[in-house]
């Protein structure tokens, strides 16, 4: 006979929830990797301040700030294949749901990660341009070698909050039928056997092992940037 | 120099668009296979054991997709597949069209009705009851809607909490007090502990609660909900497809599968329609 809380269910659950640690992980890879291609390009349509394309960054922005994660889950998961089929006549709604999911939290991180960036090139000073201009770099070699190395240790900090929020946010997915990552796994095994807490118990000390390792990760690079700067100033 | 710029920011736009594409491909695959053929996406609970639930090889399991396995060997014409999805969004993915069946004991009303289409065959009944603890001697074969005026009792959302509340408004003077918890651990933990009363749950929910948490329970009282359940289809849904559905329903319960199903997956109980219930229900 079973308990009302059954504490010895939450390591064999855990266990069981291993198996949802891949497509977590896929889920988490695929969004940071895309949002950063994509925050970037909205960083530099601001920085340049590109008519057009920089009132629709500014709306998307004001958008995923203001909505709810889980509201513009839906929004992307119902409204996308309505919009796709209008335009293409492709019928979308039989896609993978893990597509919209990837599509919904990489608009929604790279408008986070676009604000971090933004803010972290437009700190360093402008003086950097003009003296990689006067040996010969191009606007793209100035871009590549000497700002954005030190854009990206100047957001670091604000890419991992955004990241570790993101790897919370991916147990929403479940809400639109993706079932195979922890927190769909969770809700399946806690719903089937009544012991629902137990699961969310499991869950979350699988979600918590993942994001220390995900700080101690970002931890790493952060050192490694900082000893950077440290020698610089040494030199100086 | 501008050229430049604008070069580099529209490859970082072709990047993303030829990636989200990539990713768009893998999914088509999917749904190119769907369109032109009788293919028919059925979709029940991932949770909802022993009706729906995902079984451990993450497949559509339960007793709506046992049923519905039957029906399809009827209709060699339609290739069925069968899916599970969150209880919540069954009825948001018919009406999007992303299923073409919803089985989950869906009982008519002219809500549902304005929105789907409804098989005319019903296959099971939805009872739900009050759930006292078995040994509770206050509440016995005798007991009526009556006995609970006045007392603590936890319902779920939706058609049983609205028939409580019409209760409610007919006896304005000593009402249920209806508490909204659906949480099936708390609502027993609750009724031990005295916190709750009772508890308004489908039958099937008392033998498989008792295994759950090692408490003995029963349902008493008049069910709060009788209902004929049906398949939910699409608005537009293939006439022939309804018709079939129908036809095969009727002779699966003249020949005795639906019935067996029943027994199998609902503790020896038989719910196909006409159903009679027992006065207390022991599970």
């Amino acid at each position: 006979m079973g308990q009302i809380f059954d504490i010895r269910l939450i390591p064999e659950y855990t266990v069981k929830l291993l198996s949802g640690i891949p497509t977590t992980l896929l889920l988490f890879i695929l969004v940071t990797v895309l949002s950063l291609i994509l925050g970037m390009a909205f960083a530099l349509i601001k920085i340049q301040n590109i008519p057009f394309l920089y009132q629709i960054v500014a709306i998307l922005i004001s958008y995923a700030r203001s909505v709810p994660g889980i509201v513009q889950l839906f929004v992307v998961f119902y409204g996308m294949p309505i919009l796709i089929e209008e335009f293409t006549g492709v019928n979308a709604t039989l896609w993978d749901p893990l597509l919209f999911v990837v599509i919904a939290y990489t608009f929604n991180t790279s408008v986070f990660f676009c604000e971090a960036m933004r803010t972290a090139i437009e700190s360093l000073d402008k003086g950097q341009f003009e003296a990689g201009f006067s040996v010969g770099m191009s606007y793209p070699q100035v871009f590549i070698r000497i700002i954005l190395p030190q854009a990206v240790r100047i957001s670091l900090p604000t890419l991992e909050i955004n990241a570790c929020t993101m790897m919370k946010e991916t147990a929403l997915a479940y809400t639109i039928g993706v079932t195979t990552d922890i927190m769909g796994r969770a809700t399946i095994l806690g719903g089937r056997s009544y012991h629902l807490l137990e699961a969310d118990i499991s869950a979350s000390i699988l979600f918590l092992i993942l994001n220390f390792i995900l700080v101690i990760v970002f931890s790493r690079i952060n050192k490694k940037f900082f000893t950077f700067k440290r020698k610089e100033s040494v030199a100086v | 120099m501008k050229k430049m710029r604008l070069l580099y920011i529209l490859s970082a736009f072709t990047l993303v668009t030829a990636l989200t594409f990539a990713l768009a491909g893998c999914g088509s695959k999917e749904a190119s296979a769907a369109v032109g053929s009788k293919k028919v996406i059925v979709q029940t609970a991932d949770t909802f054991d022993p009706d729906g639930f995902l079984n451990d090889k993450g497949e559509a399991d339960g007793f709506e997709i046992d049923v519905l396995k039957a029906v399809a060997e009827k209709l060699p014409q339609y290739e069925f597949e069968y899916t599970a999805a969150p209880i919540d969004q069954i009825t948001v993915n018919l009406t999007s069209k992303r299923i073409d069946i919803a089985a989950l004991e869906f009982g008519k009303s002219p809500e549902r009705e304005a929105s789907f289409t409804f098989t005319d065959e019903p296959y099971s009944t939805l009872v739900t009851r009050f759930i006292v603890l078995a040994d509770n001697a206050e509440y016995d074969e005798n007991t009526t809607i009556d006995d609970f005026q006045g007392k603590t009792v936890y319902v779920v959302k939706g058609g049983d909490a609205d028939t409580i509340q019409a209760y409610n408004d007919e006896h304005p003077d000593n009402p249920i007090d209806i508490q909204f918890i659906s949480d099936p651990a708390t609502c027993v933990n609750d009724l031990v502990s005295g916190k709750a009363d009772a508890f308004i749950r489908g039958e099937v929910a008392i033998p498989a609660y008792g295994a759950a948490y090692g408490v003995k329970l029963k349902g008493v009282a008049e069910p709060v909900r009788n209902e004929k359940c049906y398949f939910m289809l699409q608005k537009d849904a293939d006439p022939a497809l309804k018709e079939g559905i129908d036809s095969a329903v009727k002779k699966l319960i003249e020949d005795g599968t639906i019935p067996a199903l029943h027994k199998k997956w609902h503790h020896d109980v038989d719910y196909t329609p006409p159903y009679t219930y027992q006065p207390v229900y022991n599970g």
